[in-house]
């Protein structure tokens, strides 16, 4: 059986798959032939192994991720299980005001859970969150690869700003959707307002000033 | 004359032509041997201690891992079958997985876990206790000592389930 392709990236094809019997997802961080092999081989097991700490920490903290099946150390996949259900990008776009309005709760909650711990996810756009089995409590946040550990409040901020991005671009006229997932993080976070008025400046520099990788 | 009986097989998906049996066992009388057993040199099983297992996906996970560390000739405990209880552990520490997750002398719950159809057949002969189903694993463990093992929190059982937890822990012990 031919794999089926769900998302092919710059670093990484996402195929579906089945292991032990349960419905997977492959993401496989393939090999650059314009890098040195050993170099190469070095970077895409680290990402990797980034990655499925992060989405276990993510679970610690309290935020639903996809469970980790197995880590292909070869070739530097991770098995992740399959979470049925629509990207946040989509259900915003078909889905009622109502419904809409409670992602952007849960997505400002699930942020202010990872923040409290001290993670910030690195690339928090709204395809990079499912909704398992279409509802709207049931955010999964996934795609750990740019996640770092971090007190640092400018660094939060920072991961706002690029939600903040993804929200405005991805979604048409959605300040108020954002402005409202903002406040389900302040609502909810430890340092909240602070993190929020530090956003505050970081728009103030723009993007061209921070260093976002 | 009635079929070798070889516990319960299963198929690990990346290594189809490699079967995993298990052998479920109540009420031991004779864990002090099993253990002399399994530690002799080329031991060609594993024995678990049954309360620290919740259900097949776990040994799974373990058995993935260690068919996958010896593909890779990357085996920590330099045997397959050893490997499966290093496997189980969340930590890197070797004699902290084997305390924790290998069956004691006085273990009376164990799991036996092997590639070997033959070792399967033999054991189920020589291990003294009442047969259980593999399936059964989930109903009858150690929360306590399982939650304290894999260091689960609250926080994350109302997101995973405990079996999801676990496995994540055992997918990237080595990374
Ligand atoms: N665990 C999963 N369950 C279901 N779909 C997934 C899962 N992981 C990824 N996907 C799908 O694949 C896409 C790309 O995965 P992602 O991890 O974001 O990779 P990339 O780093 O290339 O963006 C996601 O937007 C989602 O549609
Ligand atoms: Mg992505």
């Amino acid at each position: 059986m031919e794999p089926v392709l769900l998302a092919q990236g710059a670093e990484a094809r996402v195929y579906a798959a089945r292991l032990n019997g349960s419905p997977t997802v492959v993401k496989e961080r393939f090999a650059k032939a314009y890098r040195h092999p050993d170099i190469d081989y070095r970077l895409r097991s680290t990402r990797m192994a980034q990655e499925a700490k992060m989405l276990l920490r993510a679970r610690q903290a309290g935020v639903r991720a996809p469970t980790v099946h197995f880590a292909d150390m070869q070739a530097c996949a991770l098995h992740l299980e399959h979470v049925d259900g629509p990207t946040a990008k989509r259900f915003i776009q078909e889905r009622t005001v109502e419904e809409v309005h409670a992602v952007a709760t849960a997505i400002g909650e699930a942020v202010a859970k990872l923040h409290d711990a001290d993670i910030v996810h690195g690339d928090l756009t709204t395809s990079n969150m499912l909704l398992r089995g279409g509802a709207a409590d049931q955010l999964v946040m996934i795609d750990f690869g740019l996640g770092q550990f971090t007190t640092l409040v400018k660094d939060k901020a920072v991961d706002l700003y690029v939600c903040e991005k993804a929200f405005l671009s991805t979604h048409p006229s959605s300040d108020a959707l954002f402005a409202h997932m903002l406040d389900a993080y302040k609502a909810s976070s430890r340092h909240g307002a602070e993190v929020v008025s530090h956003l505050d400046k970081v728009r103030a520099r723009g993007r061209k000033k921070i260093c976002l990788g | 004359m009635a079929a070798r009986d070889e516990g319960r097989a299963f198929v690990l998906e990346p290594y189809p032509d490699r079967r995993m049996h298990v052998i479920v066992l109540d009420d031991v009388s004779n864990a002090a041997e099993v253990s002399a057993w399994v530690r002799q040199p080329g031991a060609d099983f594993a024995a678990v201690d049954a309360r620290m297992v919740v259900g097949m996906p776990q040994l799974l996970a373990a058995a993935l891992c260690a068919l996958h560390a010896e593909q890779r000739g990357k085996l920590v405990t330099h045997a397959l079958h050893s490997e499966v209880v290093y496997a189980l552990s969340a930590g890197k520490q070797i004699n902290e997985a084997f305390r924790r997750f290998g069956a004691g002398e006085s273990c009376a719950r164990i799991v036996i876990v092997t590639f070997d159809a033959g070792a399967a057949a033999r054991l189920s002969e020589r291990i003294l206790g009442r047969r259980v189903d593999p399936l059964s694993l989930a109903e009858r463990f150690d929360e306590a000592a399982v939650r304290k093992a894999y260091k689960v929190t609250e926080a994350e059982l109302r997101v995973a389930s405990l079996s999801d937890a676990i496995v994540s822990r055992i997918a990237i012990q080595r990374l």
